[in-house]
């Protein structure tokens, strides 16, 4: 599988628990809830962690672009950081209308982000790989599933 | 390479000047219908004419274009630098046109219609110049900017065939003025407005809603709308009835498809909140069935009453209502990413629910669809007309209220956010 298809997947993924999460929280099942929200964080912070460790550099090495797409991505990341924190202490606090305002938040920012990513800066990666796009994707998905 | 940020967007008060003159541009063609509930016996009735260019020029235009200023560059990576007062000369321009054109059809005159027909044409040709040149600029390697382009393309038809229209009524000439109406609304209704639903609904439906996208085969199919109304209105202009009608049926299946296929998807969402946002993704849905129905209906039956029906479902119904619903995401989220930005401090700022509050949006939306549809009964139950009018005057002035309070709640804050002295940031 190549990084487009693999990390495209995964934004899905992501947004499903996202779901999970919000529907938990509304439906007070906070145990759960939580359970979600840790997947949630895990899998959305080591998704970063394989684009901004893996796929910027690399992208930025072949296209000498380091104030480009990949300084909004890694902009972006930061503010979908700072939303994960608000949602947590909205989790440990039980506190349903912070889920919601914090996770609404969260959901707009992420697809306004994956849009951009998905229609161009991986389309725009995949080309500048080149032959090396085995390659790239290896260590991406690597990055993406470490323990 | 463009940047690919909401940094390159216009400045959110440039959109959010365009929502409020858009809401009362169709706050103010409700009025006209409660001041002229007659207007609605046919579509050729001047305060109807009127009505349509109030609340697709003044109303629906403003809205849709302060909305792509946002969208383009996040969903297409362009970017469409910010043209500053020019914007806001071209949106004084585009409302008087609609003023001074609805005025012009209510009082029959030709003068009148002529200078705000030119107007508001001046306006959107340098709008629809900008899209155009933006989509084009890059190459369009998905689905978005390629539908986007179509429906930008629409545009252009829709004020080339205005243009011809209102040379037309100034200069006389023997051109077949009825069909060239017809074309001028087909590429205005099905060709911009529908192309543009059907553009961004195929990627906010499955992205915003947590649903499955729609087929590979429906983006294809989708691709058919520009010829469509193409040969709808060659077959009007050649006397062939047979390729209108084809044409035009396909269009309402186009229509009644996506409608299906948009409420199948938002039904089976897993965004795990059932607020206005979804209600209003399903009433779209199902105004854009009825448009297919009711447009249908309007092309093979011989009651004339049809195609005012179709006229309201297709313009205030899935217009009117996917433009509201998306109003209720863009104007909380700008305002949200905006303070958030300014927010070194990391004070604690209102939910995203709470800046436009979602009780009174549910209210609006719901109030909104109930008038449309009472307008649409009105086509064939006059006495209706009146009471849905003003029902839709309220609602969409209280639309103006929540958004203008929401407004006036931003810049108050921003200007406090950014005097904050900035808090460290925690490592992550």
């Amino acid at each position: 599988m190549t990084f487009p298809d693999y990390l495209t997947t995964d934004h899905r993924a992501c947004d499903e628990l996202l779901g999970q999460l919000r529907q938990h929280a509304n439906g007070a099942d906070w145990g759960a809830a939580r359970t979600a929200f840790d997947a949630l964080r895990h899998d959305v912070l080591a998704h970063f962690a394989a684009e901004e460790e893996i796929l910027f550099p690399a992208f930025e090495a072949r296209t000498g672009m380091r104030q480009g797409p990949t300084a909004v991505m890694r902009m972006e990341h930061e503010e979908a950081r700072d939303l994960l924190e608000d949602l947590a202490q909205a989790v440990a606090a039980d506190d349903r209308e912070g889920v919601r305002g914090h996770g609404e938040a969260l959901l707009i920012l992420l697809q306004q982000h994956n849009m951009k990513e998905e229609n161009i800066l991986y389309p725009m990666g995949a080309n500048v790989a080149g032959p090396d796009l085995a390659d790239w994707s290896a260590r991406i998905i690597a990055r993406r599933e470490a323990p | 390479m463009q940047l690919i940020s909401t940094h390159a967007s216009p400045s959110p008060r440039q959109s959010f000047g365009h929502f409020l003159a858009g809401i009362a541009g169709m706050a103010l063609a409700a009025a006209l219908l409660a001041w002229e509930p007659a207007a609605l016996a046919t579509r050729w009735h001047p305060a109807a004419l009127a009505a349509v260019h109030l609340c697709a020029l003044g109303g629906l235009m403003p809205v849709m274009l302060g909305a792509l200023f946002q969208f383009v560059p996040v969903a297409c990576g362009l970017s469409l630098p910010d043209a500053g007062r020019i914007e806001w000369l071209r949106l004084a321009a585009l409302e008087a046109g609609a003023v001074i054109l609805a005025t012009g059809f209510v009082q029959g005159r030709a003068d009148a219609i002529a200078a705000g027909g030119t107007l508001a044409l001046a306006s959107l040709a340098w709008s629809a110049a900008r899209l155009l040149r933006a989509l084009h600029a890059q190459p369009a390697s998905t689905a978005l900017p390629r539908a986007m382009r179509r429906a930008a393309l629409a545009l252009a038809m829709t004020l080339a065939l205005g243009g011809v229209l209102v040379g037309i009524l100034r200069l006389g000439g023997e051109l077949p003025f009825l069909a060239l109406v017809d074309w001028h609304a087909q590429w205005a209704l099905a060709g911009w407005v529908g192309g543009l639903i059907l553009a961004v609904a195929g990627v906010v439906v499955p992205m915003f809603h947590v649903t499955a996208p729609y087929p590979a085969r429906w983006e294809q199919l989708t691709r058919a709308l520009p010829w469509l109304v193409f040969a709808a209105g060659a077959g009007s202009l050649a006397a062939q009835r047979w390729l209108t009608t084809v044409a035009v049926a396909a269009l309402c299946a186009l229509a009644a498809g996506f409608g299906v296929l948009s409420i199948l998807r938002v039904r089976a969402s897993r965004r795990g909140e059932r607020d206005a946002f979804h209600y209003g993704w399903l009433g779209a849905g199902l105004f854009a069935l009825l448009a297919g129905a009711t447009g249908l209906a309007a092309q093979v039956a011989a009651d004339p009453r049809w195609s005012v029906a179709f006229g309201v479902i297709a313009l205030g119904g899935l217009g009117g209502i996917t433009i509201t619903v998306m109003l209720y995401r863009i104007v909380p989220f700008l305002i949200w990413l905006h303070w958030q930005r300014a927010n070194r401090a990391r004070a604690r700022l209102p939910l995203l629910h709470q800046i436009v509050p979602a009780r009174p949006q549910a209210w609006q939306l719901g109030t909104e669809a109930v008038a449309v549809g009472g307008l649409a009964l009105g086509a064939f139950l006059p006495e209706t007309v009146c009471l849905a009018a003003i029902l839709l005057f309220f609602s969409k002035s209280a639309q103006f209220f929540l958004v203008c309070r929401a407004i006036r709640e931003f810049s108050a804050r921003l200007r406090v956010l950014q005097a904050l002295p900035p808090r460290p940031r925690a490592a992550h």
